[in-house]
């Protein structure tokens, strides 16, 4: 061992190893029956409820194998890494086993000023910038108890819903993809580019943006962007329905998902399961509806629903959802308030560009924004929003400085990928594809 | 401050400085629930929101209350926050002592709707909670998390392994006293091993 490492040697105190050394801590990988516990074997088998599985197990342990699916292989959308069981071809028990991508975000987000958060949550769901943003930023301002006026409320609405078109496309692409369509990936790709380069064209960038940003948005829309929305609303649907030809009536398709990846409406709540996966289990919810936010209470849209809790079901919702998400564009783009895109407070919001070059105070206030941050005052707050994939949620502490003390998300696709167990357990591996599919994982927001 | 909406709980609190009833009472039934169910429960409304603060030996109790009889369907999430930078956080009418830890679990109940938030203050020396895992599944996978990130032992818990980082991985990152890391670079008049950054500590990377 070389000087440099011994001074990088770890001292850890009693208090950091005991919890480690007490705890039955061992592999995240998936052990043979005899090698782990009752209940974690249970988990991997999918049961939730007290429901009786056990028909399932017959199979002798000499017969069954332990494989890998991922973490590097196309069909688990990312770096997500399944330990399946198999009995020739039916899946025994699975285990995820998550944290590939795991970047230390939450950390990250300690080290970071509430002015440079949104750079940094927006990297989490990266198929869903947006809504990322937007959860960040009103946690921020229900600390700050700052209210964002009407027409930055309508752009944040817009961008949203937007970017839940965007995302729910991919997802049609991908999963078409898993199933071996790939007209339907060029489709839902050519789709999809259309709301990337209005995205482009609002933020300067097609993922990532920073767009939405505590205290309102970081720029107006562009010059002709009534144009633009108009346009992709009024391509878009006509598209869709063109595409969904392609699948609606498709016997292969819907043998494939007919019946595949069966998730109750009691095993979803008690797994947490949220968004199109449960609405596809046949629960009416969505928290634009329950805890209505950003003005989503003044449009019309409807939630829609399913009740065959398979892959089809979460096929249907996805695609009527698409429907609800272009009307509530339109109804922006009809009732698009005129004012600011940002608060006009001297707290939170820099001064205009243009003040910078006559005053010498806006420039200094410019300065010290951007190097110092402005205050949160202290507390703790739980902000949710509807993202494309379900419950997003940002739990944030603030101790008064300028710098998160806590930044926690709470990610859909966290909370569905450990759902997988309950619905792939059962079925063969061919369908464990396309459950995969079905639940939309992210893995930028699963391992963040 | 001056600009945050003013909630009822920061009155009750000021007439509380003034003389009146020591521990004020809850403005919301359910909080109400809780603190009359549960001995040496406090409450605190942040932002808008119930938070109800537990200590971990009636957590789990009260959990099973939650769900079977006030439809507590989903359990949201469960994280952990460390505040040691932070011991004088505002603990609502928590009579106890503050501690480093606190488990924060978010709650929902889908029919009505509405929220809670459960703060369970964990101990330093022994930070140990009950797992929930056993009344909602989605716990499972939570608590692996925080346990990972702050070491947090759920009692109970299945499969209590790390999630997010690897098997072998020492300490706990999202602690305050985890060193984020420092590359030992050599200055010309300093000598070697001088260290840019934060110093090593326990657990450092």
């Amino acid at each position: 061992m070389t000087q440099t490492h011994h001074s990088r040697a770890r001292v850890i105190p009693p208090s950091v190893l005991r919890p480690v050394t007490q705890t039955d801590e061992g592999s995240q990988e998936m052990m043979r029956p005899g090698e782990t516990n009752v209940v974690a074997v249970r988990r991997q088998r999918g049961i939730i409820t007290n429901a009786d599985f056990d028909e399932l197990l017959d199979a002798p342990e000499d017969e069954t194998m332990i494989i890998n699916m991922g973490p590097q292989h196309p069909s688990t959308h990312g770096v997500l890494r399944l330990m399946v069981e198999l009995d020739g071809e039916e899946v025994l028990r699975v285990q995820p086993v998550v944290g590939y991508l795991h970047t230390g975000m939450e950390k990250t987000a300690e080290d970071l000023m509430f002015i440079q958060g949104s750079t940094n949550v927006t990297r989490m769901d990266y198929l869903a910038p947006m809504t990322n943003e937007l959860c960040f930023s009103l946690a921020v301002e229900r600390l700050l108890g700052v209210e964002v006026p009407p027409r930055a409320a309508a752009i944040r609405v817009l961008m949203c819903e937007l970017n839940r078109i965007s995302s729910h496309m991919i997802w049609f692409a991908t999963s078409g993809m898993d199933l071996g369509a790939t007209t339907v990936m060029i489709h839902g790709l050519r789709e999809r580019e259309k709301i990337l380069n209005f995205f482009e064209k609002t933020t300067g960038l097609r993922m990532n943006h920073d767009y939405i940003r505590p205290g309102g948005v970081a720029a107006d829309l562009p010059d002709g962007w009534e144009r633009d929305v108009a346009d992709i609303l009024d391509v878009l649907p006509p598209r869709i329905a063109e595409s969904r030809e392609l699948l609606d009536d498709n016997p292969i398709f819907q043998r494939r998902t007919q019946g595949v990846g069966e998730l109750t409406r009691e095993e979803a709540l008690a797994l947490g399961v949220t968004g199109p996966m449960l609405r596809a289990s046949g629960v009416k919810w969505d928290l634009r509806k329950a805890f209505p936010y950003s003005g989503y209470d003044q449009y019309e849209f409807d939630v829609p629903t399913w009740d065959t809790c398979d892959v089809w079901g979460r096929y249907m919702v996805r695609m009527a959802e698409i429907g609800e998400s272009v009307r509530i564009c339109r109804q922006v783009l009809d009732s698009m308030p005129r004012g600011d895109y940002r608060v006009q407070d001297k707290k939170v919001t820099p001064p205009p560009r243009r003040r910078i070059d006559e005053s010498m105070e806006a420039l200094i206030h410019h300065f010290k924004l951007f190097t110092e941050g402005f205050k949160v005052p202290e507390g703790e707050t739980y902000v949710a929003i509807e993202s494309p994939r379900g419950e997003l949620g940002c739990y944030l502490v603030a101790d008064g400085g300028s710098k998160a003390y806590r930044q926690h998300t709470r990610g859909p696709c966290f909370v569905h990928v450990h759902a997988l167990p309950a619905m792939m357990v059962g079925g063969l591996v061919a369908d464990a594809i396309v459950t995969i599919a079905a639940a939309d994982p992210v893995l930028g927001e699963v391992d963040r | 401050m001056s600009d945050r909406p003013t909630d009822p709980s920061e009155e009750i609190h000021e007439q509380d400085g003034s003389g009146a009833p020591a521990v004020p009472a809850p403005p919301d039934d359910l909080v109400s629930e809780i603190c009359a169910r549960v001995p040496g429960a406090g409450w605190e409304i942040s932002c808008g929101q119930s938070v109800a603060i537990c200590a971990p030996e009636h957590v789990e109790e009260l959990c099973f209350w939650l769900r079977d009889e006030r439809s507590f369907d989903m359990c949201v999430d469960v994280t952990a926050v460390d505040y040691l930078d932070h011991w004088d956080r505002s603990m609502g009418t928590w009579a106890g002592e503050p501690t480093r830890y606190e488990v924060v679990v978010n709650l929902l109940d889908l029919d009505t709707p509405r929220r809670i938030r459960l703060r369970v203050p964990v101990d330093e020396d022994e930070p140990r909670c009950p797992t929930l895992s056993y009344v909602w599944a989605s716990a499972d996978a939570a608590e692996r998390e925080a346990f990972d990130m702050y070491g947090i032992v759920f009692d109970g818990h299945p499969n209590l392994t790390r999630i997010l980082m690897p098997d072998d991985w020492e300490g706990h990152p999202l602690r305050k006293d985890y060193a984020i890391g420092a590359i030992p670079v050599t200055f010309k008049e300093g000598g070697e091993g001088q260290v840019a950054g934060r110093p090593p500590g326990p657990g450092g990377a």
